[in-house]
């Protein structure tokens, strides 16, 4: 499924946090969303997701604008991860990812197999089944994203927004997080996240957009996009970039 | 929880509801020999050497339980759903002001005379305007402004629509002259106006309610992932609130419009099968309408024969029997965290 956004604006309160934005991620393909704080990254992923209505320009799933659809029929092919989620609650891992079948069960229907299946594959992809009965409290910080990445994939859907997926996760868990959700755009899943560090962009993203004050600064491949200039442009700081014909490195 | 554990819990559960039945029907001012109501109770009205007996628990003692029952079910699975909806462990038919709404709604229909032939009924549609009132107030004054609603500006707009009405209520009292000492019976709550006339619609009401509830569980459960997280999940936050607190508000006047008000079970049932069960309302809701069915129909034996002759307000025993209860609770979790 493609994702795209047109001329999209949206404004907090009449200030802007996104200016006439056109963007588009195209299935099989890991588009980073990057750019300082309060660039709008996380505004633009919430646009994209319906969460929020754009004041101009609109939002599509393929062909449909997303700001028509009903919650239901965007979480039928949209899997959301979000920043902030909350963990304070008693519910163990395996009813957490159970929610991921909401959107594909009648209301008076009963638990299906294909609900059980689609439960029991999240949780072996993203090897939770270890701690699947264990209250979600009691998880450590990348078990609990590895269980609400599970939630995600219950759903069964043909694109994923993520938001600074890596957040609080070791560098390994990064890397492995990071590696298994290239491994899901391999797959068709048209993936969009929002990232911080660039060098994780550069290393797993297909196409990278940087925001700056809500405009788009820069859309393209990575080699293209993260150069010493442009990130001393958006960014203010100076860094070195090193590139093979593989591999980008940035230095700071 | 354990599956093994959950059905455990039900049993018991289960067995505290017989008992308190049990209990209920057996035990009053008047005692009855055991082998006589045995078969008052299993041979119906029959003509035995006790009329009065038969007059006694098929007339008085055996609705009575009923309603305990159902008034404690209705009460319990209201507050569960409502600390589910507004995701705050605060949250109760009380808190919010439903029972005020309700309270208001069938002291006027008393103050104007209303009751008529309908009666008890008449109560109930009143009660459950007043609360819908208050329902829909909150949640319109929630969503002014624009963005997520905050549940704890919902608690607050309850907390300050149940004085309103409690005032409202006060002025009706005031205002009632001859009807005045209707209204404080009515007020003062309590199960003593029990009979199989408000049984025959507070059954339906508080179970089919439930019933409306339960493929809601699942969702509920989700709600803890906040506003935008569950609408990432398919599911319409708004049209889920409407929807549960519609049938939670006719489950609540309903049991407001037969017993009044009466605190804390809402509060105290959910909190406690919440920390013994776990959080899972296909769990919990099933839980809460045992749990306080039987906490219900033991306070209110129990209000009915400490000081007999005289009958206790059974509201002042599920305070006095609940709140130490909680806090005992409250202690054993401490440091635990969560809902």
């Amino acid at each position: 499924m493609k994702l795209s956004v047109r001329g999209v604006s949206f404004a907090y309160d009449g200030a802007f946090a996104l200016e006439q934005v056109d963007l588009e991620a195209r299935p099989g393909e890991v588009l980073a969303l990057t750019g300082p704080n309060g660039a709008g990254k996380t505004t633009l992923l919430r646009v994209m997701s319906g969460a929020l209505a754009p004041c101009q320009g609109t939002a599509y799933l393929d062909a449909l604008d997303v700001a028509a659809l009903k919650p239901l029929q965007i979480a039928r092919r949209l899997s959301v991860l979000e920043q902030e989620k909350p963990f304070s609650f008693d519910f163990c891992a395996q009813e957490v990812v159970s929610w991921g079948r909401l959107a594909h069960r009648r209301r008076w229907g009963r638990w299906s197999d294909k609900d059980q299946r689609a439960v029991q594959r999240a949780l072996e992809l993203t090897q939770t089944q270890a701690f699947a009965g264990r209250v979600l409290r009691t998880l450590s910080g990348g078990e609990r994203q590895r269980v609400f990445l599970a939630l995600a994939l219950a759903q069964e859907p043909e694109a994923l927004l993520l938001d600074e997926p890596t957040l609080h996760l070791d560098l390994n868990h990064q890397l492995q997080l990071l590696d298994f959700i290239r491994g899901l755009a391999r797959d068709g899943l048209t993936v969009v996240m929002a990232l911080h560090d660039l060098n994780l962009a550069a290393r797993y993203a297909d196409r990278v957009a940087v925001l700056r004050q809500g405009r788009l600064a820069a859309y393209g491949l990575p080699a293209d996009v993260l150069t010493e200039r442009r990130i001393q442009e958006v960014w203010g700081v100076r860094v070195r970039v090193l590139a093979d014909r593989q591999r980008l490195w940035i230095l700071t | 929880m354990h599956s093994g554990a959950a059905r455990w819990m039900f049993l018991a559960l289960a067995l505290l509801v017989l008992l308190g039945l049990g209990a209920g029907v057996a035990i009053g001012p008047v005692m009855i020999p055991l082998d006589q109501l045995v078969d008052i109770l299993f041979k119906g009205w029959g003509a035995e050497d006790k009329p009065a007996f038969a007059q006694i628990v098929h007339g008085l003692r055996v609705p009575r339980a009923l309603t305990a029952a159902l008034v404690g079910w209705a009460l319990a699975v209201s507050g569960a759903v409502m600390q589910g909806v507004f995701q705050n462990p605060l949250a109760s038919p009380y808190v919010l002001g439903i029972a005020s709404g309700a309270s208001a709604g069938a002291a006027l229909v008393i103050a104007l005379g209303l009751q008529g032939s309908l009666g008890g009924f008449a109560l109930a549609i009143g009660a459950f305007v007043g609360g819908a009132v208050v329902v829909w107030v909150v949640q319109h004054l929630a969503r002014l402004r624009s963005g997520p609603v905050r549940t704890d500006t919902l608690i607050l707009a309850g907390v300050a629509l149940g004085a309103l009405f409690s005032a409202v209520t006060t002025l009706l009292i005031f205002l009632s002259g001859e009807q005045l000492k209707a209204i404080v019976l009515w007020i003062m709550g309590g199960l003593g106006r029990s009979s199989w006339s408000y049984l025959t619609w507070l059954a339906p009401v508080v179970v089919a309610g439930t019933a409306l509830l339960l493929p809601y569980a699942r969702q509920m459960n989700a709600l803890a992932l906040g506003e935008t997280g569950v609408r990432h999940l398919g599911v319409d936050s708004k049209r889920l609130h409407r929807v549960l607190l519609g049938v939670v508000t006719l489950m609540t006047a309903s049991a407001v419009a037969v017993a009044g008000t009466i605190g804390f079970v809402g509060l105290i049932v959910p909190h406690a099968l919440r920390l013994l069960m776990g959080p899972d309302h296909r769990l919990l809701l099933p839980a809460c309408a045992l749990g306080g069915a039987a906490f219900l129909m033991t306070c209110d034996t129990l209000a009915r024969t400490a000081w007999a002759p005289l009958e206790l307000p059974v509201g002042v025993l599920t305070a006095m029997v609940g709140a130490p209860f909680f806090l005992l609770l409250l202690l054993r979790r401490q440091g635990r965290g969560g809902l």
